[in-house]
């Protein structure tokens, strides 16, 4: 039976249910306004979502052009509309959401690992294969395994059985325990519907084939044994300028717009390890280091140091079971308390726009209704190709999601590696997060790395695969190394639809994630695009207690 | 020590729009009733203390806040649950018959440990409505509660306040040995929570 909705107008349609947008939803709803909250996708957050094991296979396959009848999930295969100059007076702009998809990914590839160790129990192995042969994994392993080896095809069947307990963020975020969204959570009451783990170490390469533990508060400094006396009083001395640098400008006047590295270098003598440790590690640039100036690198390296101390030694949270989805999960639960109206799974045809003033009026579904709206929020991915200007420069990041059978470093729910610049042949730098079962990423005995980093070389799997290999037993047969058992390349465009000047001034673009490690850029804009449309009004005012409340 | 924890007990309310969820939960919590049906608005969750079996626990009940009108409720709305309560109207057979899809869709998105053993109830609400108007018989609503695994079932009106105090005191009381099972396995320390009001919930310290 077609959904129709009974109600046709309302203040604002949005289309994705990304980080951006479910903000926005929560935000809009909470003053009053009237939305509607649809996406083509039949599951929360777009491309912030995170999925089980069998999920992201289907995804990676999809995205290689994968028929979309040998995959489970998201087979929204639109026939897109025609463009049509007349539509009651209005132009209807066909809507590929697939296609928009598809292209905002690139150089995909993944690849099973057998199980190097052989394991005693080759009977039970047996079983495995057996059991899943005979449910809907069947016809996974059958597309995906003919061209596998014995042991990969092993390795597959294990994931594919264990597959429910995997949530594998495709676009993994972590955040600063004092910054923009934590803020948020906390007064916006969304935090009650989320829990955390501390990632409470960092690591970083040197060249020597070795990682070291940076410390990062003063206590950690204290107690390190990898940095010399010399080193700590220099570290000491700098730490405890950054946490409080706006009340010393004697110290870094004249260095303002000048590389923060040599600001480093010349005011405080951080040099070699050190100095990549603060780069890199610290202050957590994503970039090389003469890109970014003394102010700049200040205030990350202050933003890193204040949100110490908050939840013990550690600067960054993790959402349990993938952060992207999970919030925004909670930011659309907020806006449907306040009426927003959720439909997933809800393809859009065709978006109009007036004729004579180029405005955007309304859309037409699936269902061939008409709903229309003051205001246009959405996606990238929801805008017509008319409506778009090529834009060749956008950043890319190539990442990967790769699945190991025992920690990196040490034991601990999560934690944080850093290869600088340079170290692996990479140009920018790389950061591995490494997830446990702690915070529902994967099951009891496996671990999640995902590593990312500016594009560069050729393919995500290019710009990675060197730091990959220093981490787990890859090629080498370094058994002191943990094995992987699966690893995804993707590189992801960061698509900047606010540019095209294309677009009508009532449709409101949302970005897609960026290269940072954490949600405070994205947060940033969501609040942004709040005050643009709303100028007077509170941004997630704090919801008042349902149980005082006269209903 | 795990026993001497101040106990959260998570209680979903599943079922099709107009069954009276909303309501079901504002007469027990707040022994309130409108007769002014609006689609869900302003519900997130109601908390309740209550006493099972000598001991307080608090009963955290959550609305599905309409989410459920187009089959739009996330995984995270599932997470979690202690309890889960399905709702159909008993004036309205197609409600009755969707019960099959609410249950599943719970066992598929909340995956829990131990499926078969899992805390449903089964609310037929609006018994208050005239004789002629009743769709579903209490024989035919028992026998699929049976066929379930013996769910236990209630006929209650969130209107007059039947039967609701009697069925969510059992839901607490399932909903109670359900935590106590999962944290059976629960050997992790326990998450951060970043809400301000970390105390209720802490651990007491004697």
């Amino acid at each position: 039976m077609p959904q129709q909705l009974e109600v046709t107008e309302y203040d604002v349609i949005i289309l994705g249910t990304g980080f951006v947008e479910s903000i926005l939803a929560g935000a809009l709803a909470r003053i009053g306004k009237s939305v509607l909250h649809m996406d083509t996708n039949e599951y929360y957050g777009g491309s912030w979502t995170s999925f089980n094991f069998q999920e992201l296979l289907d995804w990676a396959q999809l995205l290689q052009g994968c028929p979309y009848y040998l995959v489970t999930i998201c087979h929204v295969e639109e026939s897109s509309g025609n463009s049509q100059e007349n539509f009651e007076g209005k132009k209807a702009l066909p809507i590929n959401f697939s296609k928009a998809r598809r292209q905002a990914y690139s150089t995909i590839e993944y690849e099973i690992y057998g199980i190097l160790k052989q394991t005693n129990s080759t009977e039970e192995n047996e079983e495995y294969l057996h059991k899943d042969e005979q449910d809907t994994s069947e016809e996974t392993i059958r597309h995906v395994s003919t061209s596998l080896s014995n042991f990969e095809r092993e390795t597959l069947a294990k994931l594919l059985k264990e597959s429910k307990q995997y949530n594998l963020d495709i676009a993994p975020k972590i955040m600063p325990c004092r910054g923009e969204l934590i803020e948020l959570l906390i007064s916006s009451g969304v935090g009650r519907y989320l829990e955390f783990k501390a990632l409470d170490k960092t690591y970083i390469y040197s060249d020597q084939d070795t990682f070291d533990k940076v410390p990062c508060s003063k206590e950690d400094v204290f107690t390190s044994q990898t940095v010399t006396l010399i080193d700590k009083r220099k570290l000491m001395r700098f730490l405890t300028f950054a946490l409080d640098f706006t009340n010393s400008p004697e110290t870094f006047e004249g260095y303002e717009e000048k590389p923060y590295e040599k600001f480093l270098k010349e005011k405080f003598q951080i040099d070699g390890k050190l100095l990549s440790a603060v780069l890199y590690a610290i202050t957590l640039i994503q970039t090389k280091a003469n890109d970014v100036n003394t102010i700049q690198g200040l205030t990350y390296t202050q933003r890193y140091l204040k949100s110490l101390g908050r939840y013990g030694n550690a600067a960054f949270l993790v959402a349990l079971y993938g952060a992207g989805s999970e919030i925004s999960q909670g930011f659309c639960r907020i806006s449907a308390v306040f009426g927003g109206i959720y439909m997933l799974n809800h393809s859009i045809k065709h978006l109009l726009i007036d004729k004579s003033s180029n405005n955007f009026t309304g859309l037409i579904d699936v269902n061939g209704q008409q709903l229309s709206s003051t205001y246009l929020i959405t996606s990238i991915d929801y805008i017509p190709e008319k409506l778009l200007q090529e834009n060749e420069e956008c950043e890319q990041i190539s990442r990967a999601i790769v699945i190991i059978d025992r920690y990196i470093h040490e034991e601990g729910d999560a934690s944080l590696t850093i290869f600088p610049p340079d170290s692996v042949g990479n140009e920018y730098p790389i950061r591995v997060l490494q997830f446990s079962e702690g915070t529902r990423s994967c099951p009891e005995d496996k671990y999640v790395l995902y590593m990312s980093t500016k594009a560069s070389g050729k393919s995500a799997k290019e710009d990675l695969y060197k730091a990959l290999e220093k981490l787990v037993n890859i090629s080498n047969d370094d058994a002191s190394l943990s094995s992987p058992l699966f690893a995804l390349f993707y590189r992801h465009k960061f698509r900047d639809a606010t540019l095209s000047s294309l677009l009508p001034d009532n449709i409101i673009v949302t970005n897609d994630s960026d290269s940072s490690l954490d949600f405070e850029t994205a947060t940033i804009q969501a609040k942004q695009l709040f005050e643009k449309m709303c100028p007077n009004e509170e941004f997630l005012p704090a919801v008042p207690d349902p149980d005082d409340d006269d209903l | 020590m795990a026993s001497r924890k101040k106990v959260l007990l998570k209680v979903i309310i599943l079922g099709d729009s107009g069954v009276g969820k909303t309501s079901l939960m504002n007469q027990y919590v707040n022994k309130k009733f409108s007769t002014q049906y609006k689609a869900t608005i302003g519900a997130d969750f109601l908390t309740k203390e209550v006493m099972v079996d000598d001991r307080l626990v608090t009963m955290q009940i959550w609305d599905t806040a309409g989410q459920e009108r187009f089959q739009s409720l996330g995984v995270a709305f599932y997470r979690g649950a202690d309890c889960c309560v399905l709702v159909y109207d008993v004036n309205n057979n197609k409600s009755f018959e969707t019960l099959d899809s609410w249950r599943d869709e719970f066992l598929i998105q909340a995956s829990p440990r131990d499926p078969e053993n899992f805390p449903f109830v089964v609310l037929g609400n609006k018994i208050d409505m005239e004789e002629s108007k009743r769709a579903v018989s209490q024989k035919r609503a028992m026998t699929w509660c049976q066929s379930k695994g013996n769910i236990p079932y209630f006929e209650t009106s969130a209107k007059e306040a039947i039967n609701v105090e009697n069925a969510f005191q059992t839901i607490a009381k399932n909903a109670l040995q359900q935590e106590t099972d999962a944290d059976f396995y629960n050997d992790f320390p326990d998450p951060i929570k970043i809400d301000n009001d970390t105390s209720k919930y802490d651990s007491c310290g004697c």
